[in-house]
């Protein structure tokens, strides 16, 4: 069984302020903390006029107090709540990490059953232009590590409503959701929805269909993939793209079956290589068959190092159309020399500033 | 000074008894082996808990420490199913997965515990919050040591329920000690005055061995709370007998004396009382036999229960 | 204010030179942001220079220094070097790193400059780390560590604090209270009415200023740093200052609905630059003579601008480098 999208024409702001609404007026119990949230610039447009509608009792602007608000939340879900923390840069997070994993996490486990915490933590990953090592990090590996947290990374405005409306309505436990802030201005239209590959909105997408390579993507990544793949697709190379959405709980089946047809597979995630995504990924098909490889697998993230606010070292940071295209292309033809002409794009973040679409 | 004793006094001693032995035959037990949990135990704590739990409703909620089974039973958790769960059994409280250190009984209000030092203190808050919203009259406790409020987390409770006016009644449980460091090694500030600066009322029990009065004081506290007067924050003096983890006594060690303890000892209920306490032994006994057969008999979880209730 | 300096003449003249200094940094900054050479978010300082500036010269060159994120007044007050601040904001190899920190991570491990923070309260401890060495190595040196009014909600302040006070640091807490943080008022984050009153519950020296006048602050600090040695206890001082533009970004936001044009106008009325060369003028230093070093900030100012638009971008053999564990 596959879930259907329900999007409608919205870009990843007004998809997040939709769920945001919604959840407050599907559920009374519904709660929104976060820094910010009742201000003018309202979390990037995403909770703006809520307290107007739902009330300042509802909406809580809080104190800089990461690790205390974080226990609040899990403290208003243990009593019926549903509660929504929203951090404007996933960097803030780390503050919190003793509440997050040591109790949210645990809740459940460690009292064997006998309580839920279903909560959701918004995190804006922060991307280009000068952020820096502190204000851009992207840190699903560090959630998806622990056993008790559901980690998505939605990566359109659809993956945003439904995705959102079911750890709402449906999902017990605490959900971290990792959005991305280049993606913000950008209109998704319903046709351009990837496909759902399981029962849930928190399932694997499938961007495009393709025979020549697996790509296995995240948030912002899956849209590079795409525009990588489109490129391609008229010069002869077609690829299979996997959004994997929710990161912590990936359908092996569905990476296994793609790679079982391609051969060959290449990991776009937008961190750190070691210990993340593109491991994890790697140890899935490892475990499960490595013998459907042609090639070894190419893993595609940031470079190991923190984030440099240079331009000059951000371009390189970070991989781009250009350095994709290539890498895809040379797994595909299986040598670098492989007469594949590349688009030219020096940095992903020039681009999300104009670039309307479409996914 | 304590009046003769009532029938309510009884109830509070029979309480503080019920904790006393059950924790001493976690002692006696402990040897065996069959506990294979670290237990952080509450005796010479006791009536702290017993007071505290005493004004609550059912209705009203308490989030607590890994120093917990005395708040576990306080409030109203079954002995069998504390047993089995310290065994590590699958008649536990929550089935062995939560050992000494995570009791929980949400049917009766007992939220949880943890055993990272002052982590629970903003779950107190927040389900506050909750209930406040919801418009109910459920009061709040949380409990922690004094070395919890050294944690920033403390702060930014403590600002929080001050900021939105919850009825979370924060209550600190002052055995002066953080395992064995003193108050005086590690506090540059008085916690009573401090929290007083952010406009709570204060309230400070010297004699945590006063079961009545403790009481009494939370009651009047959690009326107050009630009737929507923001949080309150209360300590309460005590002395823990026993070593901060493990059944042992550790006087020998050198960070306290033993005449420290003296005139805890004196003023321990089941000491001043222990004529009552006498008449009361039989069945107390009795009760706690029945929980630790129950344990005994009780099966190991299943191992598929590893798996369950990740998430 | 004190309308004429009780402070030696040249004091009173450094303590001008070094706000006139970041004040105009960052008017250069606000003229010359919208070329795009400066690809990083800038939380600027303009409106409240007198605290770092007062500060960092009443430690005498004997103090280090820690700030937050708006941090341009607290470099540029400690260590006066805009060539190596121009750079670093342009992205360049003759910043502060090589142009990999931007405007939020300033600093001069030599000078004392011992960094600055994107992360809201997170110099507080590295400062009682770096109290703590001197007090071991440098008897005498005081760290003052600069945070904001928001970073005081912060857990990690006061369990700093609490840490400061138990074990006698030589640290001073300067919390630039202007009453915001980003757009959110303190009476909407705090619930206690009083930060000094809460603060004076611990074994530590609380002080206060809401003069926005250098010399003033210069004076508490000089008062502070004495107590402090002989005390031996930190020293808390909350001085209140006003943000005259956006929270991050250059422009003025004096629209914005969280403003109030009448707290706008009173803090304009007690410009720190203004009111300190207003006092020098009274004192007799002739206005020529401002002029002249004015303009000499001026011109020196363009050079760094000049110089930092010709330094070389840093190449890919910088990406790596600065990462605790270097492959060889
Ligand atoms: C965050 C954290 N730090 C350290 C510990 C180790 N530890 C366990 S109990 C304890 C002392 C806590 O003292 P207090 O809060 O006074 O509680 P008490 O044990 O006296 O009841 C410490 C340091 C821990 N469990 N969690
Ligand atoms: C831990 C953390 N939480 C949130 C933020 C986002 N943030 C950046 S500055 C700021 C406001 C801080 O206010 P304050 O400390 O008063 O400093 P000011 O900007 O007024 O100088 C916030 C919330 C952050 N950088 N770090
Ligand atoms: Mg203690
Ligand atoms: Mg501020």
């Amino acid at each position: 069984m596959t879930h259907q999208s329900t999007a409608t024409s919205l870009s990843y702001r007004e998809a997040l302020h939709k769920a945001m609404h919604d959840a407050m007026a599907g559920n009374p119990n519904a709660l929104l903390f976060g820094q910010g949230i009742n201000d003018h610039k309202g979390i990037f447009g995403t909770t703006t006029g809520l307290a107007d509608k739902f009330g300042k009792h509802r909406l809580i602007e809080v104190p800089l107090a990461e690790e205390g608000v974080t226990g609040n939340c899990i403290g208003a879900a243990l009593n019926g709540a549903y509660p929504i923390n929203v951090h404007i840069r996933s960097d803030f997070v780390l503050l919190a990490m003793n509440q997050i994993i040591n109790l949210a996490a645990k809740y459940k486990y460690m009292f064997g059953g006998l309580f839920d915490v279903p909560m959701l933590v918004r995190l804006v990953i922060g991307r280009s232009w000068g952020q820096g090592a502190q204000h851009s990090q992207s840190l699903q590996s560090l959630f998806a590590h622990i056993p008790g947290l559901t980690v998505i990374m939605p990566a359109s405005s659809g993956s945003i409503v439904d995705s959102y409306a079911h750890a709402v309505r449906k999902h017990r436990g605490p959900v971290i959701s990792l959005e991305h802030r280049l993606m913000y201005d950008l209109k998704f239209e319903p046709e351009h929805e990837p496909v759902v590959l399981g029962a849930t909105p928190f399932s694997q997408r499938k961007v495009s269909h393709g025979s020549d390579v697996t790509i296995v993507s995240t948030s912002i990544m899956s849209l590079e993939a795409r525009r990588a793949g489109e490129w391609l697709a008229s010069r002869g190379i077609s690829c299979d793209i996997i959004d994997l959405h929710c990161v912590s709980h990936i359908d092996a089946d569905v990476i296994m079956k793609s790679v079982a047809r391609t051969g060959k597979l290449l990991v776009a995630d937008t961190s750190w290589q070691p210990y993340g995504v593109s491991a994890e990924v790697c140890r899935i098909v490892a475990m499960r068959d490595p013998g459907v490889l042609k090639a070894p697998v190419v893993c595609m993230g940031m470079a190991a190092a923190p984030c440099p606010t240079a331009k000059a070292l951000e371009d390189i940071y970070y991989p781009n159309l250009t350095t994709l295209t290539d890498a895809i292309a040379t797994l595909v033809r299986g040598k670098k020399d492989n007469g594949i002409e590349l688009p030219h794009e020096r940095s992903m973040a020039d681009v999300y500033k104009k670039f309307k679409g479409p996914f | 000074m304590l009046t003769a004793p009532n029938e309510r006094l009884k109830r509070l001693i029979r309480q503080t008894l019920l904790i006393r032995r059950i924790e001493e035959r976690v002692i006696e037990l402990y040897p065996s082996d069959k506990i294979q949990s670290p237990v952080h135990l509450s005796i010479g704590q006791e009536p702290v808990a017993v007071g505290l739990c005493e004004a609550m409703t059912p209705q009203d909620i308490l989030f607590t420490t890994y120093r917990g089974h005395a708040y576990y039973i306080a409030k109203g958790g079954t002995l069998p199913e504390l047993m089995a769960e310290l065994y590590g059994r699958s008649g536990g409280v929550s089935g062995g997965k939560a050992g000494s250190m995570h009791l929980a009984a949400p049917e009766v209000g007992m939220m949880g515990s943890s055993a990272v030092v002052a982590s629970t203190i903003p779950h107190g808050v927040g389900a506050a919050l909750a209930a406040k919203l919801r418009g109910e009259k459920q009061a709040v406790i949380t409990v922690f040591g004094d070395g919890a409020t050294e944690e920033g987390v403390y702060h930014e409770s403590l600002n929080f329920a001050v900021l939105h006016k919850v009825p979370v009644l924060f209550v600190c449980e002052n055995n002066a000690l953080a395992v064995h460091t003193s108050l005086a090694e590690r506090q540059a500030f008085d916690t009573e005055s401090h929290a007083k600066a952010y406009g709570i009322n204060t309230t400070v029990i010297e004699d945590g061995n006063d079961l009545i009065k403790i009481g009494d004081v939370t009651a009047k506290l959690l009326a107050s709370l009630r009737a929507g007067g923001g949080p309150e924050w209360l300590m309460i003096k005590t002395y823990r007998y026993k070593e901060h983890v493990g059944p042992g006594d550790d006087f020998d060690a050198g960070y306290r004396k033993r005449a420290d303890m003296e005139p805890w000892w004196k003023s321990d209920p089941l000491n001043r009382y222990a004529d009552i306490v006498k008449g009361m032994e039989a069945e107390v006994k009795a009760e706690i036999d029945r929980a630790v057969a129950f344990a005994e008999a009780s099966a190991p979880p299943a191992p598929e229960q590893l798996l369950t209730d990740v998430e | 204010m004190n309308a004429v300096t009780s402070l030696p003449r040249d004091v009173a003249l450094g303590l001008y030179r070094t706000l006139y200094l970041a004040r105009r940094c960052e008017e250069v900054i606000v003229r010359i942001y919208p070329d795009d050479e400066m690809k990083t978010p800038m939380h600027m300082s303009m409106g409240q220079e007198a605290v770092s500036v007062g500060i960092c010269k009443a430690l005498a060159g004997n103090g280090d220094v820690i700030a937050s994120y708006r941090s341009h007044a607290t470099y540029l007050a400690h260590t006066e070097d805009h060539r190596s601040f121009f750079g670093e904001l342009h992205g360049r190899t003759n910043g502060t790193a090589d142009g990999k920190s931007g405007s939020m991570h300033l600093a001069d491990i030599p000078k004392g400059m011992l960094g600055a923070s994107g992360i809201v309260g997170a110099g507080i401890p590295v400062a009682l780390g770096a109290a703590f060495a001197n007090k071991q190595q440098s008897p005498g040196r005081v760290v003052a560590v600069f945070f904001g009014d928001g970073a005081v909600d912060e857990g990690a302040f006061w369990e700093s604090l609490n840490i400061a006070c138990a074990m006698g640091l030589p640290v001073m807490f300067v919390c630039e209270d202007n009453d915001l943080a980003v757009h959110t008022r303190v009476s909407d984050r705090r619930g206690y009415s009083s930060l000094p009153d809460v603060v004076r519950r611990y074994n530590c020296m609380v002080l206060e200023d809401e003069s926005n006048d250098v010399e003033a602050i210069y004076r508490l600090g000089r008062y502070a740093i004495e107590q402090m040695m002989s005390q031996k206890t930190p020293a808390f001082l909350n001085i209140r200052t006003y943000r005259y533009l956006e929270h991050c970004g250059t422009a003025p936001d004096t629209d914005a609905p969280y403003r109030k044009a009448a707290e706008d106008a009173f803090w304009k009325g007690r410009d720190c630059v203004a009111m300190q060369r207003k006092r020098l003028l009274e004192g007799g230093v002739p206005e020529s003579e401002i002029v002249k070093m004015e303009r000499a900030i001026d011109a020196d100012i363009e050079v760094s601008v000049a110089a930092a638009n010709q330094a070389p971008h840093p190449g890919q053999d910088l990406l790596y480098r600065g990462v605790f564990h270097e492959a060889s």
